[in-house]
């Protein structure tokens, strides 16, 4: 009996994992938490996961004593986002940096507007930033200071994607093509507009 | 005075190459120092932050040629950097020196080598164009023309 429950659940899961997907991010509806923190903006002011319901959000960790990485990823996320054209209004870059102690909101601001608009700087207490990294199992570590107290920071570079009302939806990494991104976000956007 | 102080160069930059299979002539080399530095940009950032470095390296010549450092009178450091993936997280580390193969072709690239530059100069901003030092073992000094791109990285 249990044998063919079993088997009744493996051959719906097949059927599931089958059934075209019109996502060429990963899904992962249903499988993360929904978008939620305690934490302060580029600008210094306090936010949380509900200040931006009603936007399409892709939050990303990082920090901005990384020249590499983190700006080829943001550069990715800008010219997906220029793809979108007016449908950009709708979605919001949260950049959140693992490196409180030297990511001030000021250092934060001038980085993301770098990039251009749409990317929200985001930053905290070492405390608030653990909890919204534990919440999405996102690693991170810090580097032996050299002589002139800089450091490296290590990070896993994921980006999760959440919908208008803060479901996490989709997850891409800097492996991700600007033309996935583009599509999934088109798709995800127009869907929740009214 | 002034011959003494390269024994202690030479050392130095043994040392620093642990392990690696170049034979850095004690005196530069013309003939084995044909790098091409081509696609040379600088990724500018806001905020004092430190700005990556790229480019393409072609050795033309017929052996093994190693970049061992870079300087700028742009920036207060150039390091040579790596970033990479371990344990499932990105980071980025200093190399002591980047060989490039007689006939080959290595690329600092997004992702990958690049030159970590720290300490930029207010000179130093999309659109303008800043020399860098390139430091081969047993060459002289190639300066190279670095165009500084935006944080996109677009021209
Ligand atoms: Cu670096």
């Amino acid at each position: 009996m249990r044998r063919t429950l079993l088997l009744f659940l493996l051959a719906l899961l097949a059927a599931c994992s089958h059934a075209p997907s019109p996502w060429q991010l990963t899904d992962v509806r249903g499988h993360l938490p929904d978008l939620r923190f305690h934490l302060t903006d580029d600008r210094g002011r306090p936010v949380t996961g509900a200040s931006f319901r009603g936007k399409t959000v892709l939050l990303y960790f990082g920090y901005t004593h990384c020249p590499d990485v983190c700006p080829t990823t943001l550069a990715h996320l800008t010219v997906a986002l220029q793809n979108l054209g007016p449908l950009a209004r709708e979605v919001r870059v949260l950049f959140l940096s693992v490196d409180p102690g030297r990511d001030t909101p000021a250092v934060l601001h001038a980085y993301v507007r770098a990039f251009g608009p749409y990317i929200v700087g985001l930053t905290g207490t070492p405390a608030e930033i653990a909890r919204v990294a534990k919440r999405y199992r996102v690693a991170y570590s810090y580097g032996k200071p050299n002589a002139e107290g800089n450091y490296e920071v290590s990070h896993s570079a994921a980006i999760f994607i959440f919908d208008a009302r803060g479901r996490a939806r989709l997850l891409a990494d800097q492996q991700s093509t600007v033309a996935q991104l583009t599509h999934d976000l088109h798709l995800l956007v127009s869907r929740q507009r009214p | 005075m002034k011959k003494h102080a390269s024994l202690p160069a030479a050392l130095a930059l043994a040392l620093a190459i642990p392990g690696a299979a170049i034979a850095a002539p004690a005196r530069a080399q013309p003939h084995d120092c044909r790098v091409r530095v081509e696609h040379a940009w600088v990724r500018w950032l806001p905020a004092g932050l430190p700005m990556g470095g790229y480019m393409s390296l072609h050795n033309g010549g017929t052996r093994t040629v190693a970049l061992t450092g870079a300087r700028s009178t742009g920036f207060d450091g150039v390091m040579l950097h790596r970033s990479m993936r371990r344990g499932g997280l990105d980071t980025m580390q200093p190399v002591a020196a980047v060989s490039i193969p007689a006939g080959g072709t290595v690329r600092f690239a997004p992702g990958g080598y690049h030159l970590m530059l720290m300490g930029a100069a207010a000179a130093v901003k999309p659109g303008a164009r800043v020399r860098i030092e390139l430091r081969f073992a047993g060459c002289a000094p190639q300066p190279v023309l670095f165009r500084v791109r935006d944080a996109s990285g677009r021209p």
